[in-house]
């Protein structure tokens, strides 16, 4: 186990490596930020002084190297717009962001996981077609649709909640809500699947066999084979649920990160941007260690393999 | 007075049904047969035959599409036919125990060989967990599985095949249940596999007074450790017999054509192959006649128009399915 | 020139895995004449698949060399290799996977006749039709899917797209284990029949001895990656030297025996190719071992397989016979 990770975490750095080089020179495609920054009608020197000062005048290769030597440092850059350090924005929008990612979270899983379970142990049933249907409905409506829809019905007419910014829990419903819905469809066709698939196995009816109650065979056997391909999943939608964050983030103006990175984008905030991905990127490469870690805990075959 | 004893298991008329798309195919057709205490019985037929789901009517486990369609399966003069699951679930595993053809697919994967043991031990006797985990050692050790404590531990996987079998055996066997069914045990076996495997079967029958009934295609591992034989075909019984008399004297021509397909060290190895011409009954629509007639050398009209009975031959436990080899047939054995 | 059509000189297969370097085969040397066929039986682990795999070019060998007409084939231009392939062909266990479950029987018989060019385009319906009608299937079948036959009429279009290849060597690797008994005699006999018109040289791979008698004229006996025994049909089936032919021959059903003497039980599991025994690779397993009071030697020298006509690789092969006077009935 020790050298699996250090195996991985070994992997991650020429993985962080490439995604921020990747990014590093995607973004510079974009444009020019002082064009956007500085008002129309600029003189040509002051915006000129304004690149040397933010170093955007030099080659790009140089520019990349001071970028990697300050990470090294813990400096992820200042930002353009704000003057402010990157790290600072991104640990102030931080925890607005894990509020609502946690809360989509917790609230997809605790609909979908029932939803797919039984769904899988009564297939054909009533409860499969809802669950079937739901998953259908959620997978095909634009997140920013449902949001907006959200919005318009328990804000607008039906003035219950709140729309926009984080006043308190109650400005978490909505988010949540649409958050969720973006995030269930997957785990809940998985889980059913999974279910499926591990009840039709030859050890469940030797269970049967053996004279093992129903109940038991379903929480003791058929569980925990079937969270196996689920935990994947699980795990993948962590990393959805950044992507995911991001349009609701902007369609209920949710002061995370998601928003800051939209923001910055369309003000072409380099630094910003790259310290968004950067740190997005980490982020996922942990929750897939977690799971990969998960998956051998889980299941024997691949651990001793 | 001398009057024979009760059987343990007897199965009256059963008829499992299979609802397939656009009709049903009569898996087994009015099936009969006892078994008695610490017999060895086996039901030998082929793919289609409908012995496995014999077998897994008598144990409750056949599931949908298929249902028990009529007839009386008595355990200890109980019917299990109509039970409800939550008194089958007593029956299952305690006074049948099942082994099932393939032990890779049948073991949890991600449970340890011991957990497995315990499980079932618990639920049926409940044991505390000291004594249900040194029951489950001894069964272990009672089915040849060297080091048992320490592969306890182990998970199926680091199994072979023969160890798999074993501890199914032993699965079956830890609570010493009345009747023991084999579904296919030596199928996916090494040859010296199976002949182990079989031994210990006998062996833990004989121990524990465990009645038995063995499915399999192969009439050479019936005939290895079956008191009496059961042939089927397309659904029904064709011939019944104690297992030497079948193998010297087969009253059916399908248990004959079947033997024929046996090869012998007495044989001349130059001869040809003898087959049984023909392809297996389609389920789904079966004919009038004799079911075996298509495929038979022996048949006549009668036989395609009438489908003989189940009836009896000398001496008394005999019973074959058909015309020619009834009294006054023209099949001479 | 000699006169075998594939020999294997000295061969041994390796791999590596996670677990350890696994010998397939070790130091196996046998030759099969042209039209004659030659059965191997050997349980799990005993290398007979390997073998087959090596013989037809399909596995590198690690020493060694397989040759095919006097011609090492790993020596050959890959122009005369693919000339070579056509007429080395297998017929596996199971028919359902080695079939296209896209093409018709039809169209996959004819493929290699296509590949090949051993016919002009019009005469290739022609020659489907013929090769049908020698594997016993009706021709009006040959529009169905495979998913539509039974097995045992799966494992004749796949005997017949071997045929078609028009080949001098077949493989067949148990092609009638997974079929019930009464079809299996039929397919036997399908392979028994076809081997004496056509006169194709055949290896043919079986885990018991029961199913290779009618078959086969020599046998190879093989045990954890080495040949233990190998000669004649009649040495093997009514002279057996070896303790493990003795134990398979137990296999053979006691139906027609008045009782089970000499139903010989090896004790023990098959050992891991990975780390086998060390000595004679059967002393853990050997009845006659046992018997013998365990000798040293068993444990510590490889038995050579040494013998002209018949062969046998055992210290006591002497012992061997003379005990199954006694013990076989």
């Amino acid at each position: 186990m020790i050298t699996f990770l250090l195996k991985r975490i070994g992997l991650a750095i020429p993985t962080l490596l490439g995604a921020a080089m990747l990014i590093f020179f995607v973004v510079r495609l974009t444009g020019d930020p002082a064009a956007i920054l500085l008002p129309l009608g600029t003189p040509e020197s002051v915006v000129n002084q304004f690149r040397i000062d933010k170093g955007l005048d030099q080659p790009l290769p140089i520019q990349f190297e001071h970028f990697l030597l300050d990470i090294v440092r813990g400096n992820f850059g200042t930002s353009i717009r704000y003057g402010l350090p990157v790290s600072q924005l991104l640990l102030e929008r931080l925890p607005a962001t894990l509020e609502l990612a946690l809360c989509g979270i917790a609230l997809a899983t605790v609909i979908a996981l029932p939803l797919g379970i039984i769904g899988g142990l009564r297939h054909g049933s009533k409860v499969d077609y809802v669950g079937r249907f739901v998953a259908l409905g959620f997978q095909a409506i634009p997140v920013f649709y449902l949001g907006i829809l959200l919005i318009l019905i328990f804000g607008v007419w039906l003035e219950l909640l709140p729309t926009v910014g984080n006043f308190g829990p109650v400005s978490l419903i909505l988010p949540s809500v649409t958050l969720a819905a973006y995030l269930i469809p997957i785990p809940l066709r998985v889980t059913r699947g999974a279910v499926l698939d591990v009840a039709s196995q030859n050890y469940i009816r030797s269970a049967k066999g053996r004279g093992i109650p129903r109940l038991q065979i379903v929480l003791k056997h058929m569980l925990k084979n079937s969270m196996i391909p689920v935990v994947t999943v699980l795990g993948l939608q962590i990393g959805a649920s950044l992507s995911g964050a991001i349009i609701t983030e902007a369609v209920f103006g949710w002061p995370g990160i998601g928003r800051l990175l939209v923001d910055a984008i369309s003000t072409r905030d380099f630094p910003v941007v790259q310290g968004v991905v950067i740190f997005a990127t980490a982020a996922f490469i942990v929750v897939n260690l977690i799971v990969d870690v998960a998956y051998k805990v889980l299941d024997p075959r691949i651990r001793l393999n | 007075m001398n009057s024979m004893p009760a059987p343990l298991l007897s199965v009256q008329d059963l008829t499992t049904v299979f609802r397939i798309r656009g009709g049903s195919v009569t898996a087994v057709d009015r099936v009969s047969f006892d078994i008695h205490v610490g017999q060895i019985v086996g039901l030998v037929g082929e793919s289609g035959s409908g012995k496995s789901a014999t077998a897994l009517s008598i144990a409750g486990l056949i599931e949908r599409p298929g249902f028990i369609l009529s007839g009386r399966i008595l355990l200890d003069g109980k019917d299990l036919v109509g039970l409800p699951e939550s008194e089958l679930t007593h029956v299952r595993g305690r006074q049948i125990g099942y082994v099932f053809q393939d032990s890779m697919s049948s073991l949890n994967p991600t449970m340890r060989i011991g957990d497995h043991l315990v499980e079932v031990v618990r639920h049926h006797l409940g044991l505390r967990r000291r004594d249900a985990y040194n029951r489950a050692v001894a069964a272990l050790m009672e089915v040849g599985i060297p080091r048992a404590s320490e592969r306890m531990s182990s998970y199926p996987h680091e199994f072979s095949g023969g160890m798999r079998q074993r501890t199914m055996l032993a699965m079956a066997m830890v609570i010493k249940p009345k009747l023991l069914i084999a579904d296919e045990p030596t199928t996916a076996l090494d040859v010296t596999i199976q002949a182990q495997i079989l031994d210990l079967i006998k062996d833990l029958a004989q121990k524990h007074g465990t009645a038995v009934l063995l499915i399999t295609h192969d009439l050479a591992v019936a005939s290895q450790i079956c008191d009496f034989i059961h042939v089927m075909y397309a659904g029904q019984i064709v011939e019944s017999a104690p297992s030497q008399l079948l193998f010297d004297r087969p009253e059916s021509p399908y248990t004959e054509g079947l033997l024929r397909c046996l090869p012998d060290i007495a044989d001349d190895p130059d001869e040809r192959f003898r087959a049984i011409e023909g392809t297996p009954v389609d389920m789904a629509s079966p004919p009038a006649g004799c079911r075996f007639a298509p495929r038979c050398e022996y048949a006549r009209e009668i036989c395609v128009q009438s489908a003989p009975r189940l009836s009896p031959r000398s001496p008394a436990e005999r019973m074959a399915r058909c015309w020619a080899s009834e009294k006054g047939g023209w099949r001479v054995a | 020139m000699s006169p075998s059509l594939i020999e294997a000189q000295d061969v041994s297969v390796r791999f590596n895995t996670p677990q350890g370097r696994l010998t397939a085969i070790k130091s196996v040397t046998l030759g099969i004449e042209r039209g004659e066929c030659l059965g191997v039986v050997g349980e799990s682990g005993s290398g007979k698949s390997t073998l087959a795999r090596a013989l037809l070019g399909l596995t590198p060998v690690a020493r060694g060399k397989i040759l095919y007409n006097g011609v090492d084939i790993s020596k050959m231009s890959p122009r005369a290799w693919r000339r070579t392939r056509r007429r080395l062909q297998i017929v596996f266990q199971d028919p359902l996977s080695a079939l296209n479950p896209r093409l018709r029987a039809g169209e996959a018989i004819a493929e290699p006749i296509r590949v090949h060019r051993l016919r002009e385009r019009r005469g290739v319906p022609q020659r489907v039709g013929e090769l049908f009608d020698q594997v016993g299937l009706s021709r009006r079948m040959a529009d169905r899917f495979p998913h539509e036959f039974s097995g045992g009429q799966q494992q004749r279009i796949v005997i017949a797209r071997a045929l078609a290849a028009e080949p001098e060597f077949m493989v067949c690797d148990e092609p009638t284990s997974s079929l019930d008994v009464s079809i299996q005699a039929q397919v036997l006999g399908l392979i028994q029949d076809l081997q004496r018109q056509l006169n194709v040289t055949l290896l043919f791979i079986a885990h018991a001895l029961p199913v290779i008698r009618r078959l086969a004229g020599r046998v190879a006996v093989m045990y954890l990656g080495r040949v233990v025994e190998m000669g004649s049909r009649d040495d093997i089936y009514s002279r057996p030297s070896h303790p493990y032919t003795l134990a398979l021959l137990s296999a053979f059903p006691a139906t027609k025996r008045a009782d089970n003497t000499g139903h010989i039980v090896l004790r023990g599991d098959l050992p891991s190719p990975i780390g086998p025994p060390s000595g004679c690779a059967f002393h853990t397993r050997c009845w006659l071992y046992e018997m013998l009071g365990r000798p040293e030697v068993c444990r510590v020298v490889e038995p050579p397989l040494a013998g002209s006509v018949s062969a046998v690789a055992c210290h006591f092969a002497q012992d061997a016979r003379a005990a199954s006077g006694t013990a076989a009935s």
